[in-house]
């Protein structure tokens, strides 16, 4: 130990070592800090939304004469509210519609909608805590300890060093470890400030923390194993490049290629097309051809299930229901897909630490592709929700009013 | 004065020292392998994509088109998908393609939202899951340049094997030149491969001069990593010093500026959410009659015109359907609403991405990737493009079918299409109506448009390469090549 | 000799270098003639390399002039580099190149015959075995490196020669072997200047000896018909100036 609080204010004395710690904490800082301002920026919108729908639904309401209309012109609000830790991975928030606005239509027209952020800035990536563990420290960490044997070779100093070594180990795996252990500090003590101000959750952000160090005493091994292998400085950083290459690039792209062509997913335009051909037909077919499956697998409406005019709401909203319906084994493959993708990905990052840790972070932050599944699942909820609410109007079972309409279902973010 | 002759010579013999150190082949064999992969399965996927997209698009046309004979209304709603279908070059950059929706429902009275981004369907895979092509040449092949050439100079300056060389009536410009020059035809050597790529998408149909345009982007900024390699080489009193240098200054610009250039420009211009814009065009609309009531008090304006027109004192009277009539004059003033929102929303991420862009003059890497998603037109101009032919689309069909409510049906019919089954039928229109639906054709911005797009980039691109030139010629002739004794 | 001095071919005017405030030559004079061999001898840090790369015109001095055949050396870099060959400390050439790669490169880019005929020849003259030539310099011992980099001076056709150190590190044989090499041209009319700090190795071959100390000249010895410098003066000399 005293060792190595030695080698640490060694290493402190150099230039290189000190510009890549300031590297790294400004890089942490800014990290965190343009997180922090983004996660804010979507709560705010979140209430926004919120309000607004609040009004726009009061408006909508006011107008509406009957049941089939008050169902048809409200719509609502859905979201996923970022997690405390989400500022330090903003994961698929960037990428994917964390809000949708969704009203009693057949869902599944509604709900794919893609177009989140700006599709510019998404292609750009985001500077986000995750990213600067998963791809950059590593790269700084290689810069920090690649030439450590060689510079000692150059300068005649190695074979001394070693001989008049007091530990048992290697001197220059102390040598490194306070280099990985300076460049962990630098990098965590913004997270950690950032934590405790937003009062994120000890325990996450304490795993969090071990996540990082973890990663970076993976790369810690990898650099000794290489600089104990090859003794010139250059060919050690090329085999660690190409290292920090395959680890944080090929794999995952080569895992991605693997996973996707191994497991396929229904072409969402085939999904779509299918549901509006479902839906629409049914304004052509006779009444009955709609109602009669309805009742099948909704057996509570059969009471109320005769149409008798060429138009009704009922049938209107039944054979929208349907349409979801017609379409649900695919919509269930497509989520299937998606989910035993991930989770095969999850597999594959074992082979990438780089991967590994992204994926963790997003984990722990609730920003991966597994909490945006369970949040369209809510949203599937909430609209199941809204059905049961409006059907008893829309059949006749109990009679529609605008006091009624207090009870509408609200949005609520399902517990994570 | 430079000596033609010793330049090639010493760039021969740059090569000969690359062939006989195993770390330089291997690096090379590595990223060669690297880029055929990627441009390979890239190639693969855009085209079974585009191949998919254009497929789809023709079915749903026929389908649209084939419909049977249906209130004009009824189609309205129906309404109509159209896919995008990427740009040739997209096999070499798909720039925004993976982060846009690909599907798009068009209907009356709304603008919906790109469906099904490649993204949606993917596994989280990291930052860098898709290698495409651009970004193995934006991101790996200077690495690949930094690790073979880092030492060039500097190695020679730490044997001291250089001032041999000066005796031989060798000038240090002609060694620096030399040296450039062996490393310039590495880069060369690895953009064959991208020669290919877009000669093939020239075969494909896009513009020779784009293609060749879309190449030299790429060869320039190549020659900005080879002068700013040989500029570092020369610079560093050791080679080890180079190395540091370069992979610190190849993690600045090419990893650490974009996302920077990304999140500031996030923070400085935040964009509305989707959905909140959603709501402000609705509170906007409720001042626009809603087209399906002719009653709604907002087209009184409307009939009166239309009863003083054609002199008559009822809708009823009217020769024409003036449900068809209202129909067209709200869904014109709708789209007149829904356009300026979308407007707003192009501009504001026009400006992000403009904020973004700027960066570029900090990094080649950002200008190069700027440069490359003009040329190949996969930038967020081009999909906005796509909206807007999308949305021309969806007006175009939208009027012409509410046309044919005004024109062909009866005020009478439609009134009463609800009675009865057979009134219901009177209101149907035959299916030829449905060919006003036009094709989707959706053509990449114009040929000088994206030329005249990537010239500032372009024009980045030289200055760094001219800068890190001068900086190299600067440190062979000045002191940076004497010794101490 | 009553023939007139012959013309000196290497002029140190009172050269000066200062380095970081520091004067690593100061007001260092000789002439070398033609056909001269000059040893500039000093310990650790005395100044002598400087002194050559002066004369290489890669030191620019702060005062005074290095003159080739009455030429400032500043004036025309590329005119000097043509009538100088050059052996640099320990011979440094490529270690991944085989001696006639490394004698082919550096002889085009001097634009100098570089046909293999005449390589080999030169190799022949400096004596290194047929068998080596093919071989990477990386596993040449220090003695046959040095082989090869006087037979690229020879080859250089020069008339004159900087030689830096030229002996450290060899074999008492590879000594020998070089000395009369040298001495050899010198006898064909070439200019030699070499650095070193080997008082005996220099006594042997130099028929003039500069004795730099602190970037200063603190003796000069000349040998006179018949008589070589005495070794042992230049040692004691050479001790003194170091108490």
């Amino acid at each position: 130990m005293g060792n190595l609080a030695l080698e640490v204010r060694y290493a402190l004395r150099e230039r290189v070592v000190i510009a890549s710690l300031v590297l790294a904490f400004a890089m942490a800082s800014y990290a965190v800090i343009t997180g922090k301002l983004e996660v804010d920026e979507q709560r705010s919108e979140i209430s926004t939304l919120v309000r607004e729908t609040e009004s726009d639904q009061d408006h909508v309401l006011g107008q509406q004469p009957d049941a089939g209309g008050a169902a048809y012109y409200v719509h609502h609000v859905t979201y996923q509210p970022p997690s405390a830790l989400a500022f330090a991975a903003l994961g698929s928030r960037g990428e994917l519609p964390w809000q949708h606005r969704v009203r009693m239509l057949a869902l599944e027209g509604q709900i794919y909608e893609t177009d989140a952020g700006n599709p510019a800035l998404s292609r750009l990536g985001r500077l986000d805590f995750a990213f600067l563990t998963s791809v950059l420290l590593p790269l700084i960490l290689i810069l920090l300890l690649y030439d450590l044997d060689g510079r000692e070779r150059r300068d005649g100093r190695y074979e001394l060093l070693s001989a008049t070594s007091a530990s048992k180990g290697s001197p220059f795996f102390v040598k490194a470890g306070a280099r990985t252990l300076l460049l962990f500090a630098a990098s965590a003590t913004p997270f950690a400030v950032m934590a405790a101000f937003v009062s994120a959750p000890l325990g996450p952000s304490l795993v969090v923390a071990a996540v990082v160090a973890l990663h970076l005493c993976f790369w810690l091994v990898i650099c000794r194993l290489v600089a104990v292998r090859f003794t010139q400085a250059s060919s050690s950083a090329t085999v660690l490049l190409a290292g920090w290459l395959l680890f944080s690039m090929a794999v995952p792209a080569a895992a991605r290629i693997v996973v996707e062509s191994s497991v396929p997913v229904p072409a969402g335009g085939e999904l779509l097309l299918a549901q509006r051909e479902a839906v629409n037909d049914a304004w052509d077919l006779p009444k009955a051809d709609t109602m009669e499956p309805f009742v099948a697998s909704h057996p509570e409406w059969r009471d109320h299930a005769e149409v008798t005019q060429p138009f009704e709401w009922k049938w209107y909203y039944a054979f929208q229901q349907m349409g979801d319906e017609f379409v649900a084994s695919e919509s269930a493959q497509l989520r299937a897909g998606i989910t035993r993708r991930d989770n095969l990905m999850g597999v594959a990052a074992l082979l990438s630490p780089p991967l590994a840790t992204e994926r963790w972070l997003t984990r722990l932050a609730a920003t991966d592709r597994a909490h945006h599944q369970r949040y369209i699942q809510c949203v599937r909820g909430f609209h199941a929700a809204l059905r049961e609410f409006h059907y008893p109007m829309l059949f006749g079972a109990s009679e529609y009013s605008p006091e009624k309409m207090a009870g509408l279902p609200k949005y609520q973010p399902c517990d994570e | 004065m430079m000596d033609k002759a010793a330049v090639v010579r010493i760039a021969r013999e740059e090569w000969r020292f690359w062939l006989r150190s195993r770390t330089a082949v291997a690096a090379a064999a590595v990223v060669f392998i690297l880029v055929i992969t990627s441009l390979v399965s890239t190639a693969i996927r855009i085209e079974t994509e585009r191949e998919a997209r254009l497929q789809l698009q023709a079915i749903a046309e026929e389908t649209f088109r084939s419909q049977p004979a249906r209130h004009p209304h009824r189609m309205i709603h129906y309404g109509h998908y159209v896919f995008r279908a990427p740009a040739p070059l997209a096999t070499a950059d798909p720039g925004v393609d993976p982060y846009t929706g690909t599907v798009m429902f068009l209907e009356g009275h709304k603008q919906n939202s790109a469906t099904f981004s490649p993204r949606y369907t993917q596994a989280d895979a990291g930052p860098y899951a898709f290698l495409s092509p651009a970004l193995t040449y934006q991101l790996l092949v200077p690495l690949l340049l930094i690790v073979v050439g880092f030492a060039c100079l500097a190695r020679e300056r730490e044997t001291r094997t250089d001032q041999l060389v000066f005796t031989m009536a060798v000038n240090p410009g002609s060694f620096w030149l030399g040296k450039s020059l062996a490393l310039a035809a590495l880069a060369f050597a690895t953009l064959v491969p991208l020669g290919f790529v877009a000669g093939n998408a020239w075969l494909q149909g896009e513009n020779g001069w784009i293609a060749l345009t879309f190449w030299l982007g790429y060869a320039v900024y190549l020659l900005c990593w080879v002068f700013l390699i040989t500029a570092c080489s020369v610079w560093s009193k050791r080679a080890s010093t180079s190395l540091l240098a370069l992979l610190a200054c190849w993690m600045v610009l090419n990893v650490l500026l974009p996302r920077i250039a990304s999140s500031a420009a996030d923070a400085w211009a935040p964009l509305a959410g989707k959905v909140q814009s959603d709501l402000e065009i609705a509170r906007e609309l409720r001042d626009v009659g809603d087209g399906h009531n002719a009653n709604d008090p907002s087209f009184a304006k409307l009939r009166a015109q239309l009863l003083a027109q054609y002199d008559v004192s009822s809708v009823e009277e009217l020769p024409i359907n003036f449900r068809g009539v209202v129909a067209e004059a709200a869904e014109e003033e709708l789209t007149e609403t829904l356009n300026r929102f979308a407007d707003r929303r192009f501009d504001q991420e026009l400006a992000q991405a403009e904020l973004a862009n700027a960066f570029s003059l900090l990094s080649p890497y950002l200008a190069l990737k700027s440069f490359s998603i003009t040329t190949a037109s996969t930038n967020i101009g081009q999909h906005h493009l796509f909206l807007r032919s999308a949305e021309a689309l969806r007006f175009s069909f939208v009027q012409s079918l509410n046309k044919v409510h005004a024109e062909v049906l009866t005020y009478a019919d439609d009134v009463n299409r609800s009675v009865d089954q057979q009134s219901e039928q009177r209101t149907r229109v035959d299916a030829h109506h449905w060919r006003v639906l036009e094709d989707f054709d959706w053509e990449p911005a114009s040929v000088s448009d994206r030329l005249s797009g990537s010239l500032p980039f372009f024009g980045m691109l030289l200055m760094w390469a001219l800068a890190a030139s001068i900086l190299g010629w600067i440190g062979t002739s000045r002191g940076a090549w004497s010794q101490d004794g | 000799m009553n023939s007139s001095p012959p013309k000196p071919v290497l002029t140190a005017e009172s050269l000066t270098v200062d380095r970081g405030g520091h004067q690593v030559l100061s007001g260092v004079e000789f002439s070398i003639a033609q056909g001269e061999i000059f040893a500039l001898l000093g310990g650790n840090g005395a100044g002598k390399s400087t002194t050559l790369l002066t004369f290489l015109g890669f030191v620019t001095p702060t005062s005074g002039v290095a003159r080739v055949n009455g030429q400032s050396v500043h004036e025309d870099i590329k005119a000097i580099h043509k009538q100088v060959a050059y052996l640099p400390e320990a011979a440094n050439l490529y270690p991944h190149l085989n001696a006639r790669e490394n004698l082919d490169y550096f002889l085009s880019l001097a634009k100098a015959d570089n046909s293999r005929a005449r390589i080999d020849s030169a190799l022949d003259m400096v004596g290194l075995a047929a068998s080596a030539r093919d071989r990477r310099l990386e596993a040449y011992s220090k003695g046959m490196r040095q082989k090869v980099g006087i037979a690229l001076a020879i080859l250089r056709d020069a008339p004159i020669l900087l030689l830096d150190e030229p002996t450290s590190g060899l074999d008492p044989v590879a000594i020998d072997e070089f000395n009369s090499l040298v001495v050899a041209l010198a006898g064909e009319g070439t200019t030699v200047l070499m650095v070193t700090h080997d008082v005996y190795g220099a006594c042997q071959v130099a028929r003039h000896i500069g004795l730099l100390q602190k970037g200063q000249m603190v003796g000069d010895f000349r040998a006179s018909a018949g008589n070589p410098i005495s070794a042992d003066e230049v040692h004691r000399k050479f001790t003194e100036s170091h108490l």
